[in-house]
């Protein structure tokens, strides 16, 4: 029997400024009916390319060799007429973001129907029933009523859900998911998971799963196509993808990839500081409220949270999107202040009216790592003058000692010493973010706060800069406050963890325990949530 | 192609987070300006655009040496009001002065006039914007509410005002000029403010401990000044115009001082008679401000 999608030799090049650049070089793919096949690799890996390729996607000046046939159909080189009787119809895309899929003018509804109009499947009241009966089928609640709402009034997760509806409502055979669910909770990224895993087979639709994420990919997919550098480097089954690849770059890349069973990168502190010290940063019953505006409700992000970090400490803070996490860090790094309750540093509340020593005092205590390495770079400035800001602000150190200090700290974070007179657009994410931890530490805080500070970067990277702030953090008595929705990641780098909801802290306490056995339900769920779990078979 | 040339270039950001495009190295930033040039110069409008504006920049630095004749004293009675020859290309004046010649010298004034008013507009317009929009609460509202009835009353109108306050002159022109164009530019920097206020850059600015002004002048004007950039070019256009426009009407530059402006309205009475008077010192300020505008519209393009 021949295969669904037959990908033979496919070349892929993008046309840049300075030439030719090779996306994807000579793929072979074979993905059968009723089976799902996933890409994985990492950002330039060529993953979302071989994706658009298959759709049709690629606009003129893209360069496509090879061959792609769809159940005996060659797709390279179709014409736009045929091509749009194919998508949508035979092949569907759910993509990445839920937001920017949705047309935000017109009512979901119409939108799934359209689907059917186009193809000329259905028209009027069957379209609407059919759409109606696809949104139900994607999990949509209460499909009926919600047919006519705008993308705005639905959640990230209902709005995949109509992506996904407006995917199988003209009964596809093959469905292109990329990264389905990166922008989504871990709890709702399961539910859409099971949700498609279960419609795949109902219907027996074969899915092109893209994903940067490997622990998923190994829980969804029959087969693992890993790419590297636009090339195929290691087909293997999923199950067998974490732990039984056979290459070095798939091995490379399962390594990184964190796990609720990769070790911990901070073991338990052997001497913790006794519970008298003064706490580096404290929270007592922080609330913060942002009042709405007119008819908007008032949103309380804080409820009533305390925390105490002390010296030498990590600790790790989870939660959805949502839960307050971000406000808290805010507030700990003197960002936001408290609308009830204290935030203190050093056993300074910072509440009061503080003079400019203690206001300094503070601000060398605490330092931040932000998520996005890229805007948390002022364009126009070299990373070398970014780095010297907290010098040139709260030291007295002269111009000379402030660019030994940048080399020094550069050389401690491994970035090359030419990178200080780079702009940020000139470095990769992993050297921005490695950037950003230099100009953390040059005023030598006692605590860095790291919010999802490595959630915007590719396993690899991610795995570096967790080792750096491990290393850090061991070396330099660092102490460390990480919040990331991640609980793998968390994880690995926290000895102590507060798991948020809703602004609160719903549970706490040392980080093997309250992973191993959660005392509330929702910290259950966010465990059972994350993929990778389980290391072999008990898929779906 | 081989296998390690994909490192070098940068992929379009299709991955999702795209978290890590190859850092480019230093020297294809070089060739990438290189190139850009060479873009720019590909676009036929812009290159004679470039290429006009040089020679009205030419005019204006050093009018002696490219004017054939002096604006004011060489009165050539004998060819008074004569139209356009090889020896007068823009033809003479009822006093037999040559016209072009008045042009060229006229340039300086005008472009002058223009810059001034610009460079107060946007000084102005900088410096209220970025504390409306720093500041915020009452002082963007006073501030905002201010340029609001500022907008309300037509830019020329506003001018006339000022000048009939001050008083005539190319320098009081030039002023009323500039301060008419002072809300566009307050607008768009409060406008620039917010969003950059709202970056993850101004968080680490603060957590690094920077003070207010550092934060105003290091990280804001810094990255308005872009979006500025492209405002005051476009309003270069529109201050030449405005001036002229107001020495049209007399209250600039006094005769026999040659000014773009009150060229047009000297050959304003002899319009039926010598139409190059008044049509050809107009091409040029027409010229000059399309030009300028073409090229504010490459401004915006390099700046992204």
């Amino acid at each position: 029997m021949t295969a669904l999608l037959q990908v033979e030799d496919l070349h892929v090049t993008y046309r840049g400024s300075t030439g030719a650049v090779p996306a994807v070089r000579g793929v072979d793919l074979r993905l059968e009916r009723g089976r799902t096949l996933a890409l994985v690799g990492e950002s330039g890996s060529g993953k979302t390319s071989i994706g658009r390729a298959v759709l049709g996607l690629h606009p003129r000046g893209v360069r496509q060799r090879g061959s792609i046939t769809l159940d005996g159909t060659e797709l390279l080189g179709l014409p736009a007429p045929a091509w749009r009787k194919i998508r949508g119809r035979r092949l569907a895309l759910i993509p990445q973001d839920p937001l920017a899929g949705l047309n935000p003018v017109h009512p979901i509804g119409r939108q799934v129907a359209e689907v059917l109009v186009r193809h000329r499947l259905a028209k009027g009241a069957e379209a609407r029933e059919q759409a109606v009966q696809a949104l139900a089928e994607a999990g949509l609640e209460d499909a009926e009523r919600r047919y006519g709402a705008f993308p705005h009034e639905l959640s990230g997760g209902q709005r995949q859900r109509v992506l996904i509806a407006i995917a199988i409502v003209a009964r596809p055979e093959l469905i292109i998911a990329d990264e389905p669910t990166s922008a989504l909770d871990v709890t709702v990224q399961k539910q859409i998971l099971d949700r498609l895993a279960l419609l795949t087979a109902e219907l027996g639709t074969s899915m092109l799963l893209i994903t940067h994420d490997l622990a998923l990919a190994a829980d969804r997919a029959d087969e693992v196509a890993v790419l590297a550098d636009g090339a195929l480097v290691e087909l293997l089954s999923g199950s067998d993808l974490l732990h039984s690849a056979r290459t070095p770059a798939a091995q490379h890349l399962a390594a990184a990839a964190p796990t609720l069973d990769s070790p911990a990168l901070i073991p338990p502190p052997a001497n913790p500081a006794p519970v008298e010290t003064v706490p580096l940063v404290a929270a007592h019953d922080v609330q913060v409220v942002f009042p709405g505006r007119g008819v908007r409700e008032d949103v309380r992000a804080l409820d009533g949270v305390s925390l105490a970090v002390r010296p030498r400490e990590s600790v790790g803070i989870v939660g959805e999107s949502g839960s307050g996490k971000s406000t808290l860090a805010r507030v700990l790094l003197g960002l936001q202040a408290p609308t009830a309750g204290r935030a203190e540093v050093l056993g300074v509340d910072q509440g009061r009216r503080l003079g400019r020593a203690e206001r300094r005092a503070a601000r060398r205590a605490v330092q931040p790592v932000f998520q996005d390495p890229y805007s948390s770079f002022d364009p126009r400035r070299t990373i070398g003058a970014s780095i010297a800001e907290p010098l040139g602000a709260l030291t007295r150190i002269g111009r000379r000692g402030q660019a030994r200090r940048v080399a020094e700290l550069m050389d401690q974070v491994r970035l090359p010493a030419t990178a200080a007179g780079r702009r940020p657009r000139e470095l990769s994410g992993g050297q921005l973010q490695r950037a950003a931890i230099a100009r953390a530490l040059a005023v030598s805080p006692q605590l860095v706060v790291a919010d999802e500070a490595v959630s915007a970067l590719d396993v690899s990277v991610q795995a570096q800069v967790l080792q750096l702030l491990a290393r850090l953090h061991q070396e330099q008595d660092l102490a460390l406050v990480f919040i990331s929705h991640d609980l793998a990641v968390v994880r690995q780098v926290s000895t102590r963890v507060l798991v948020m909801r809703a602004g609160r802290v719903v549970e706490q306490g040392p980080t093997a325990e309250v992973l191993t056995s959660p005392t509330t339900e929702y910290t259950r769920a966010l465990i059972e949530a994350v993929p990778g779990r389980t290391p072999t078979g008990e898929r779906r | 192609m081989t296998g390690t040339d994909i490192d070098l270039v940068r992929l379009p950001a299709l991955e999702p987070g795209a978290a890590d495009p190859p850092a480019a190295a230093a020297e294809s930033t070089g060739r990438g300006r290189f190139s850009r040039l060479r873009g720019w110069l590909s676009a036929p409008g812009a290159l004679v655009s470039a290429v006009f504006l040089l020679l009205v920049l030419c005019w204006a630095a050093v009018p002696g040496l490219l004017a054939p004749f002096d604006p004011v004293s060489d009165l050539d009675s004998a060819a008074a009001m004569a139209g356009p020859s090889s020896q007068h290309w823009f033809g003479t004046d009822p006093l037999g002065r040559d016209v072009y010649s008045r042009v060229v010298h006229g340039s300086r004034l005008s472009m002058l006039a223009a810059g001034l008013a610009v460079t107060i507009s946007v000084t102005a317009g900088a410096v209220l914007g970025v504390l409306a929009g720093y500041v915020g609460r009452w002082l963007d509202s006073l501030l905002m509410r201010t340029v609001d009835v500022l907008v309300a009353i037509p830019g020329l109108l506003l001018s006339m005002v000022v000048v009939s306050m001050l008083g005539f002159g190319v320098v009081n022109v030039a002023v009323a000029v500039g301060v008419a164009g002072i809300p566009g530019f307050a607008r768009i920097m409060r406008a620039e403010t917010l969003r950059i206020l709202s970056r993850p850059y101004l968080d680490a600015a603060r957590t690094s401990g920077l003070g207010h002004v550092a934060i105003m002048v290091r990280h804001v004007l810094p990255n308005a000044s872009g979006a500025l950039a492209v405002l005051a070019a476009l309003e270069l256009g529109g201050a030449i115009l405005a001036v002229s426009a107001l020495s049209f009407l007399g209250f600039g530059a006094v005769p026999p001082t040659p000014e773009w402006g009150a060229l047009v309205n000297d050959g304003r009475g002899y319009i039926a008679s010598a139409w190059w008077l008044t049509a050809l010192p107009g091409a040029v300020i027409a010229a000059t401000v399309i030009a300028i505008n073409r090229l504010s519209r490459e401004i915006g393009v390099v700046q992204r």
